[in-house]
């Protein structure tokens, strides 16, 4: 055997990558050689000084901040406009090249028809275009209960006295109804949106329409605000969504939200607002599964801060 | 394949993003590591997990189930190290040029040969740095089996089916490797 073909069986002994005959027959050619045997001894010592100083592994927090890096990234690659339109036919209608033109006149209809659901008002908009093609005063009541029909022009009313717009109550144009379009506006928002502040007011918004018109909430905008409570970089952010999602009804991608916040978010503040979610929704009768367990009493044992370990394992006697 | 990873992925191929987020949970340890174990570089290693997963996420949609995901994860993961080192070596290469000094045929051993007094803790780090630096010098694809190998453990059959070699040729890999990190490694071991 030459020296070469000794080497290579000799790192395929060492790697275990040898079958039972094969080992026995390098085994055999170790005992009958001492030069194979000196050759093995060194390729042995190499292999074990290379396996002893390999470099360390990722650590957690590289690992965890890598994780929210990507969810933030692939968020924000999900651009709005996927969150409208349909898949399939009408992403290859609209992106093709020779129907650009055509799609680009589609894009500013439905952002006209989409603004018009928007900002417009039923009660206040004919009123106030009647007055303005007469000449009319009109006022703007608290309540806009009132009907074209009700409003007279000034010209009839002859009291020397003009109506006018009150300027300290200003017009609130507010969305009446359950507007799903509207939904999708707020959840992209949410995402897609670098202002903090601004983000904050959206979830301050669609905590004000979910309290308001009590309906079920529009899936986007719930996967938006686990997003949001995830990924988000501005810890306020990341505490009004947790405070919002525990409006809705409680089912398993919430409770997996308030896991993950448990067991992974930096701000030990926010850690122990899912503690306290936890204990409310225990308050209201919700039973915990094994999952919320697991992680309150990981938490109790190895979180950083002391405060956080006391109410987990606070927490976790309630459960028991 | 998997039956967990099958719903997982279908689930994700229709927008299921909790349904990715699962799939990255369940492997994306091993893609750190690899590309640690590559890199040796906290920060390198973040770039080339973004990189992997975003890759991932784009072609999800075309995958078509006639290999696991976790061969077809790390073979991109495999391609984006080796690529990723590529491009960093075309951006250092005017460093080194302005920095070289002639250390051609420089090893551990020269500079232990010195006076000055180390304790045990310092020899290791500098001798961890010695094999990552002998380690630089291989060609990609050969470092890339090296590191598999070695630090990651990975049979001789899972590498090929990550570097879509065939068995043999990675064999040959990590022998030539294996023989050129000793040679320059060789004061170490005596």
């Amino acid at each position: 055997m030459t020296k070469e073909k000794f080497k290579e069986l000799a790192y395929l002994y060492i790697f275990g990558e040898l079958d039972e005959e094969e080992r026995t027959r390098f085994e055999n050619i170790l005992l009958e050689n001492d030069e194979f045997q000196k050759e093995y001894d060194e390729i042995k010592s190499f292999c074990q000084l290379v396996t002893e100083n390999k470099p360390a592994e990722a650590n957690e927090a590289v690992l965890t901040e890598a994780r929210y890096q990507l969810m933030r990234t692939l968020r924000q690659q999900q651009s709005p406009t996927e969150l409208f339109a349909e898949r399939g036919f009408l992403h290859g209608f609209l992106l093709r090249n020779y129907k650009f033109a055509f799609s680009a006149a589609v894009t500013v209809i439905m952002g006209v028809f989409i603004g018009y659901l928007m900002f417009s008002s039923k009660h206040t908009e004919p009123q106030y275009m009647a007055a303005k093609e007469q000449n009319y005063n009109i006022t703007i009541p608290e309540k806009t209960t009132q009907s074209a029909e009700e409003t007279k022009p000034a010209e009839e009313t002859n009291t020397g006295k003009e109506d006018g717009f009150d300027a300290i109550k200003p017009v609130n144009n507010q969305v009446r109804s359950n507007n799903p379009v509207t939904d999708r506006f707020l959840a992209a928002s949410l995402i897609s949106e670098s202002n903090p502040g601004v983000r904050l007011r959206t979830i301050n918004k669609i905590s004000e329409k979910s309290e308001k018109y009590e309906s079920r909430p529009d899936d986007k905008v719930k996967q938006a605000l686990i997003t949001a409570l995830k990924t988000d970089s501005n810890p306020a952010v990341r505490k009004e969504a947790l405070n919002v999602l525990t409006k809705y009804p409680f089912d398993a991608q919430i409770r997996d939200a308030i896991v993950y916040v448990l067991s992974n978010d930096k701000n030990s503040g926010l850690r122990v607002m899912a503690i306290k979610t936890l204990s409310d929704l225990k308050f209201k009768g919700q039973k915990f599964d094994d999952n919320i367990k697991t992680a309150l009493s990981k938490q109790a044992s190895n979180d950083q801060n002391g405060f956080v370990r006391l109410h987990a394992a606070s927490m976790l006697k309630e459960t028991e | 394949m998997n039956k967990i990873d099958t719903q997982l992925i279908l689930s994700a191929q229709q927008g299921d993003m909790s349904a990715f987020e699962q799939l990255v949970y369940k492997y994306d340890r091993q893609v750190l590591n690899i590309a640690k174990s590559f890199n040796n570089n906290d920060e390198d290693a973040k770039d080339i997990y973004q990189e992997v997963f975003i890759r991932v996420f784009k072609g999800l949609k075309d995958f078509q189930f006639k290999s696991e995901f976790s061969t077809w994860l790390f073979r991109i993961t495999t391609n984006v190290c080796i690529s990723y080192h590529a491009k960093k070596k075309e951006m250092d290469s005017i460093d080194k040029e302005i920095g070289s000094d002639g250390e051609d045929g420089y090893t551990l051993g020269d500079s232990l040969a010195s006076d000055s007094k180390t304790d045990s803790v310092a020899i290791n780090a500098e001798m961890a740095e010695q094999i990552t630096q002998a380690l630089e010098q291989l060609p990609p694809q050969q470092r890339m089996a090296f590191t598999l190998k070695y630090y990651e453990d990975y049979k001789i059959t899972e590498i090929a089916d990550m570097l879509r070699c065939s068995e043999g040729t990675i064999k040959r890999y990590l022998f030539n490797a294996s023989n050129k990190m000793k040679m320059k490694l060789k004061n170490l071991l005596y």
